[in-house]
């Protein structure tokens, strides 16, 4: 049977409005057990956190100065600063307790190509850290990481549900890593920690590519991997319904939920 | 791989252990393919579960995923160690990681869980 990747492109939207539509595709599934890819973009820079993540690490202060949004992400992991950035978020129907690795080494080839065909060379061997230790996605290091020259590129999360699993993934093209560590209260602690472990797009190509040219480059790179065909898709009535519900009773700018742990 | 013979167990890989009060948590094999768990969340107390609900939440690294209840009934009791240790699931996926006890309802609903050998049967096709 054909396996056919429904790719969505939304213009950009809130923090609040992107969770939300990713939390719909993990509820609503996909219909003929499509994979769906969805490309978003932040309507304004935005820090997210992991599901679970403590915001008592964070720098509400800064953030109430900087007028920077927080939003609380459907998947695991810990906080990302989304600015310039590559972002996309990818379903995958599936069974909620296959091997928990299975899917992030999938993706990890697929990346791995999308990287290859920019020129760079992906490590091939990842040290992993202690998973709780920073409050900061690049700031860590665990298994299947995309890593270049021993530091990080990309940072991807999971959620698993009855319907299947949602990758959530951001390709940082330009990162300022002290306007980073500003976000947390140890500021000094993962400015270093990002001096060490992450590296943005700019300070390995010469030229940044267009989001365009990279997100042809990661479809490109599924098909070949994969074997899947790309098909443009559309959200469809009840995924949109679904977001929007969500929206409207968890993801609202000022819900609880994204402080409340 | 450690599948006791005393206790019965559900395709979403919860572990029950009969009694007045049943106690669940999930099995070695879910604690295995989930990896580190670092942070669980517990139903409530008091709580009023149906056979397959969410009841729960569990992350692994860059991983959350949902818990699913064995049994219908009321939680009576939950793991409260837990939430200063989340890796007892790991250690000790049986014993002292065990998640909540619930008082159940409906003995029906045994029927509908699986023996040690079916449970084995059932992970070959995982």
């Amino acid at each position: 049977m054909r396996k056919i990747v429904r790719v969505l492109t939304d213009s950009p939207l809130s923090g609040y409005e992107n969770m939300s539509r990713d939390e719909a595709l993990l509820e609503i599934g996909s219909s003929n057990a499509l994979l769906t890819l969805r490309f978003f973009e932040w309507r304004e820079k935005t820090l997210s956190v992991g599901r679970f993540q403590k915001t008592r690490e964070i720098d509400f202060d800064y953030l109430k100065t900087k007028n920077l949004p927080l939003v609380r992400r459907p998947t695991g992991g810990r906080a990302i600063l989304h600015d310039k950035e590559v972002t996309f978020s990818l379903f995958i129907p599936a069974s909620p307790f296959k091997r928990h690795t299975f899917y992030y080494e999938e993706l990890q080839k697929v990346l791995t190509r999308m990287i290859g065909k920019m020129g760079i060379k992906v490590d091939e061997k990842v040290e992993s850290g202690f998973y709780t230790s920073s409050p900061s996605c690049f700031s860590i290091h665990v298994s299947h990481e995309i890593m270049v020259r021993g530091k990080k590129i990309i940072g991807v999360a999971q959620a698993r549900g009855e319907k299947g699993n949602l990758f959530q993934a951001s390709f940082i093209l330009e990162g300022d890593r002290e306007k980073i560590a500003s976000c947390f209260k140890e500021k000094e602690k993962v400015q270093k920690e990002l001096e060490n472990k992450f590296l943005p797009l700019n300070e390995i190509l010469s030229s940044l590519p267009e989001k365009k040219e990279i997100y042809r480059l990661l479809l490109e790179s599924l098909e070949e991997e994969w074997g899947v065909e790309i098909e443009e898709g559309e959200w469809s009535a009840e995924e949109l319904q679904k977001a929007e519900e969500l929206f409207c009773t968890k993801y609202y700018p000022d819900s609880l939920y994204h402080t409340e742990r | 791989m450690n599948i006791p013979d005393d206790l019965f167990y559900t395709r979403e890989h919860f572990w029950v252990k009969k009694g007045d009060v049943v106690t669940c948590g999930i099995t070695d094999y879910a604690q295995n393919e989930l990896g580190d768990v670092v942070f669980v969340e517990l139903p409530d107390v008091g709580k009023k579960i149906k056979q397959g609900d969410r009841i729960g939440e569990v992350e692994s690294i860059k991983t959350v995923s949902y818990l699913y209840a064995p049994l219908s009934g009321e939680v009576v009791e939950v793991n409260k160690e837990l939430d200063k240790k989340p890796e007892l699931i790991n250690q000790s996926p049986y014993r002292e990681g065990w998640i909540c006890k619930v008082q159940p309802e409906n003995e029906e609903e045994f029927k509908n869980l699986m023996s040690k050998e079916e449970y084995e049967a059932f992970l070959k096709t995982q």
